[in-house]
Order: structure tokens, then sequence, then C-alpha cells
């Protein structure tokens, strides 16, 4: 029997895509811009969705109505943390980021919480339930950036 | 409150904010290397090699490790097929597969070397769209001195 | 169960090394021709393939036109599951409960040392925000995951190393997960790289090249092969929500609810005790305490009093993945498969140096999804 024989070949298989928000995600990013949380609540259970959702997962109930929309605060506690070394590819960064969950104020007791960067405070300090505040870009483009991070309140 | 208004006359109705991103990934495929080498090695002493496969008989130019029907390893079972043989299908093409216009038509073809039971495919040369038939008789029109690579079949032209 | 009994019949593992050196098609031949050997048939018996691959992970879209042969499954009726290997076992013993198919192969494949998992498992996440960011993948998503478990029951990060240790103590038991140094104890591993705290390289899964073959048959087949059965007594699935926010990250409840169909179709009452052995697809360390609570194996409120106490342990009352489970090697895609021939080894009496004694029955959970979305669990006995 010949021997096997075995070659790499590297390749880079790239698709640059364009995904359309919807009309939810839409408004969303329009309000961000405008410094402004915004989300939709579920008439029955009363979760508000932070993002917004056109439909409550849990309810099965459409969430359509101009009536849904709340406005929350740009402040809110955490609720979760992980200290990232490493982004979404995993590549190393130049320093650890706190990447937190934050329960904003003002949508009721069942709210959804929001990613954002905790900075502020040290990795080692960061308490679940702390409360925060968010700082926002200087010129908020409609972005997941807009909200630059959040920051312990009263910094 | 008027930046507001002048974001949402931007956009036509329906449409919404559109977010970018790319699939990219890195990819560091395996290939087998050795079946391939015997059959390009081939090519330079215009030969044609494939396997052979010992249970239903059929050979597969350029080779293939397995017999799919039969489950077996045929990569040891080595036959030689001929450079010449017969028109399986082929088409016309006006245009590239990224959409550039050919100065003329151009026809690819899949043929089957005599002796063989797979199809290769390939470019035709030498004869007209309207004249063209489905088991016409093909050679290979080699390069003039074969390096030993898979470009040292030029094309298929009609046997004469 | 079923109206039809369904079983696993025979199967075949390839190495779960870092790389095995070999094409996709190559492993995948000799893995399927060992199955079909241990089963004592040929492919002729084989009705239905199910395969088991991701596109992204290949490189290919509709990747399994080039496995077709390979795997056996020439004309023959072919079909693939995108998400882990025990999906592709519940969809093949389906088809056989059917009663439209008699003999089902079930083939699990990936090769990690050919594409980024971190990157193809990123692209599993909302593209219009969670991947806005930038930070999001697969395993910080686990990380808030293991954060809120570890806040819920005031438990420190040492407990995660200390899951890892057990896991890669098992694994030099088992010749074939060949995946990372399996040397290293709970304190080497709880100071290894961090990742996306408080997940680190040694309580995260290793990626590695595999290949998982299973021959299921329905009953009236299966009673003709030669081996003995190993039945599916019982099996479950269930989905909790795609958004971690709408979680309670701290239980896995989608795990709870397909134990708890698995449980009812097997009669088991009391899992603590009729469970003898679970292998768990804990991709991540705290996965396999939270699974261990969702899945009734614990015989006190906590798992990790109760991986303190060896109750986990090779030589414990109800040991956990015997085998090294995924954080000893990981093929992604195959994990759940290769739980469930670890268990069917187990009910066997085949396990070798990982045998845990007196097996009645055995549970094989797999997984797929962002921080354990989506969950199998598969009861297996004699």
């Amino acid at each position: 029997m010949g021997e096997k024989k075995f070659a790499r070949v590297s390749s880079f298989v790239t698709m640059a895509c364009a995904w359309s928000v919807g009309p939810f995600m839409d408004k969303f990013y329009t309000e961000l811009s405008q410094k402004r949380f915004v989300g939709t609540r579920c008439p029955k259970c009363r979760t508000t969705y932070v993002p917004p959702r056109s439909l409550c997962g849990g309810c099965w109930k459409p969430l359509t109505d101009a009536k849904a929309w709340v406005t929350l605060k740009d402040q809110g506690e955490l609720v979760n943390f992980i200290v990232a070394h490493v982004d979404a590819r995993g590549e190393a960064l130049s320093q650890p980021r706190i990447i937190g969950m934050v329960k904003l104020k003002g949508g009721g007791k069942k709210v959804t919480p929001v990613y954002g960067e905790i900075k502020g405070v040290a990795p080692d300090q960061v308490k679940i339930g702390m409360k925060l505040s968010a700082v926002w870009a200087a010129e908020p483009q409609g972005e997941v950036s807009d909200l630059s991070h959040f920051q312990p309140v009263g910094k | 409150m008027a930046e507001e208004k002048k974001q949402e006359e931007k956009k036509p109705a329906g449409e919404t904010k559109t977010v970018k991103g790319a699939w990219d990934v890195k990819y560091k495929w395996t290939f087998r290397t050795d079946l391939m080498d015997r059959y390009v090695a081939g090519l330079k002493e215009k030969k044609l090699w494939g396997t052979r496969c010992g249970k239903c008989g059929r050979v597969f130019a350029p080779p293939k490790d397995i017999c799919g029907k039969c489950y077996e390893v045929i990569e040891d079972n080595w036959v030689e097929v001929k450079d010449h043989g017969e028109l399986v299908n082929y088409t016309v093409g006006y245009t590239s597969i990224t959409g550039q216009p050919y100065p003329e038509p151009q026809i690819t073809g899949t043929i089957r070397f005599e002796g063989s039971d797979s199809w290769v495919l390939g470019s035709i040369k030498g004869v007209k769209p309207e004249d063209i038939k489905v088991g016409m008789k093909l050679k290979v029109v080699w390069r003039a001195e074969p390096k030993g690579q898979l470009s040292d079949i030029e094309y298929y032209a009609p046997a004469d | 169960m079923f109206e039809r009994k369904v079983a696993l019949m025979g199967w075949a593992m390839s190495d779960q090394a870092s790389r095995i050196e070999d094409t996709r098609e190559g492993m995948i031949f000799d893995t399927v021709r060992a199955a079909l050997d241990h089963a004592g048939i040929t492919r002729e018996s084989v009705d239905t393939v199910v395969m088991c691959s991701n596109d992204f992970y290949d490189g290919h879209t509709i990747s399994n036109v080039f496995t077709v042969e390979p795997a056996g499954a020439y004309a023959k009726d072919e079909t693939k599951v995108e998400q882990d290997g025990l999906h592709a076992l519940l969809y093949g013993a389906m088809r056989l409960a059917s009663g439209n198919y008699e003999v089902a192969l079930v083939v699990a494949h990936s090769k990690g040392s050919e594409f980024e998992a971190s990157v193809a498992l990123a692209a599993q996440l909302d593209p219009t925000y969670d991947r806005q960011f930038g930070w999001f993948n697969d395993i910080s998503m686990a990380a808030f995951q293991a954060r809120a478990y570890l806040t819920r029951k005031k438990l420190p990060e040492a407990v995660l190393a200390q899951v890892a240790a057990k896991n890669f103590a098992n694994a030099r038991k088992n010749p074939q997960a060949k995946a990372r140094d399996y040397a290293a104890g709970a304190e080497a591993i709880a100071r290894s790289k961090p990742l996306f705290e408080p997940l680190r390289e040694q309580t995260v899964y290793p990626v590695t090249d595999g290949c998982c073959v299973v021959v299921l048959a329905a009953e009236p087949a299966a009673k003709k092969m030669k081996r003995k059965p190993v039945w599916i007594k019982g099996i479950g699935h269930h989905q909790e929500a795609y958004a971690l926010g709408e979680r309670d990250l701290s239980k896995i409840s989608s795990a709870k609810a397909a134990a708890r169909r698995a449980y009812k179709m097997a009669g088991v009452k009391k899992p603590a005790a009729e469970i003898k052995v679970a292998e768990l697809s804990e991709m991540f360390a705290h996965q396999e305490l939270m699974l261990a609570e969702a899945l009734g194996l614990c015989d006190q409120p906590s798992a990790a009093k109760c991986l303190e106490s060896g109750r986990f342990d090779l030589k414990g009352k109800l040991p956990i993945n015997p085998s090294g489970g995924a954080l000893a090697a990981c093929a992604l895609g195959t994990v759940g498969l290769v739980r469930a021939v670890e268990a069917a080894e187990q009910v066997l009496g085949e396990a070798g140096e990982h045998q845990v004694k007196g097996v009645k029955l055995a549970l094989a959970h797999g997984q797929c999804g962002p921080a354990a979305q989506n969950n199998v669990v598969a009861i297996l006995g004699k």
C-alpha cells in the first residue's frame, strides 16, 4: 500500500453581510442616538424587553401596540459581569475589560438587562447589585457604541 | 428634535437601519496529495491514470481512494485510461462565472476517457457550438512539452 | 418509550486529538467502517444515515455532499443535523421509531484544527445587537452563566478548577482523549490563562478533531444483530430562550425539562439512586455542576458539595464523566454522541479502565446554543 500524503491548504472565507434590523431595533438605535434607552413591555406578564422585542417570548403576545413602548432611565444596577482578556475572535486584549449586564431603571420589576462595558471600578471591586449610570459617546451614531460605558453612580 | 426628523426622513418607508458584519473565518483544510501526485506525474508522460474498484469494476480517472458504491478502498488498483473518449455533456458559456462577457462563446463539457467510468470537466475547442453533439469523439490536446501539471491537458478537441 | 424500541448496536470513535493527520473524508471512512464492523453488519443493512456536521466548521456550504461516500451513504437516504451528536442520535432514533426504517447510522464529525472555533461560534449570535459589540462568542456567553451560578450558590471560582481536575484525572484513563495535558491539577488549572473570567483556558473545552459513529437498530432488526442491545430507555429534548437576559442563567431549565421527559419515558422515579453513571457535555466546568443539579443527580442541594464529597468521582456513588467529558476532549458537534457511546460502554461493561461497577442505567447528555440553551438527555440500559 502506498503511503498517504497530506497537505494543508489555507483559505479565508469571507462574506460581507448587511442585516436589516427591523422596525423594533431600528427605533432602539434611533433612540440610542438620542441618548435614550427604549424597550417594549408585555401587557400580560409586565416584562420589559430591552432591546425591544415585537413578541413576548413567554406569553406569545404581540408587543406591536404603541402603548407597549417604554423609555427607561439611563441608570440601573449590575446583574452580571465577566472580565474579558480576549475578544470575540480569541485575540488578546491590551488590557482586561469588564463587560456587564445592566438592568435599567424605569421598566418595572421585570426588565431584561442590556450589555455594556463597566469602567471606573477595578475588576476585583465589581459587585453584583452595584448602581451604575450610562456614559454616552460624544457624537452618537445610532450604534451600540453610542453607549460608551457604565460607571458607578456618583463618579 | 430637528436632527431626529432628519434621520427619519432619510429612510424610505418600510426600510430600517442596516448593521454590517462579516462572516470571515480562516480555514486550514487537509487535502490528500499522493493520489493526485501520481495522476499529475502521469500527465508529464501524456498518460492518464485512474483507480479501479475490484468489486464492481468501475474505473475513476482522476483516481479516487474509495468506491462509494462497494464501500471498498481502491487506491492501490491503478489502471491506465486512453487520452481520447466521448463527450457526455456540455454547455455553451457566453459570460464568465462573475458575469464578464466572453469575446467568443466558450464550450465546457464533461468527457469520459475510454476505459474510465467517471467524467472530467474540460474546455472544448475546435468545434462550433452548433456542431457539437453529445457522444461525439474527443481527444486530449496536450501541451507540447508537458510539465507534470493539470494544465498539461490544454483542452479537448474532436478526434479525427 | 416509542412504539418500537431502539438500541445502540455498535459504535466507533476516532481519537479525540488536537489534530488528526487525515482528511475529513478519510477520518469518517475509517470510523464508519469500524462502527459497521463493531455492529457486525455491512452498509447494505443501513437504511438511513444521519450526519451531524456544521457548514461553518467544515468551510463548505452543504458540506455533507462530500461526506456521503465515506459515510457509507451512497444511494441511501441521507440527512443532516447541524446541532450536536445527541440531537442526531435522537433524530435517527425517531426515524427508526416511525417504522419507516430498521437500521440507522449516526455520524458526527468536525476538525477543530481546520477552522477558528471562536469565530464560527460567534456567528451563532444575534447580528443586530449581540454581535455588534465584538465581545461575544460562546465562551463569553457561558462566562455570564458561570458568574450567575457561582453568585447564587455563593461558590468560589476555585470549584471550577476542581471539576476540571476530576475530569482530567479521568481522561488519563481514556486512551482516546488526546487533547491537552491531563496532568494539571486544580491549582494549575485555577491559574491557567484567563479568557472571560470566571472562565479560563483549562475550565473551557479544548477544540479537537474527531469522528464518532453509532449504529442504531429498531427492535426487530436489533434482535438479529450479533451484539447485546443498549436500549434507549428514555430521551428528551428541550430548548429555552435565546437571549441571556431572558433566562435565569443560574439554572439550566431546559436540561431539567429534557431530563424530566427522558425519566418519565424510562420509568425513572429517583434519578439520584437509579442512574449509576452520567456522561454530560460539560463544555465549561460550571456546567457540570449546573447539569448535575438540573438532572437530579445530587443527593443534596449543592452539586459542589457532592463533588467535594467524592460522589461524582470515578469511584464515587454516581460518577460523572468517567471518560473525562468535554473538558478532556471536544470535537465540536460530536460531544453528545461521544457521551452516548461512553454511556453505552458503561452499560455493557466495555468501558475498560474507566468502567463503573454495576451499571443498569446510564445517562448521556448533549447540548448546543449559547450557554447550553438547548439540551438532549438520553437514558440507556440493557
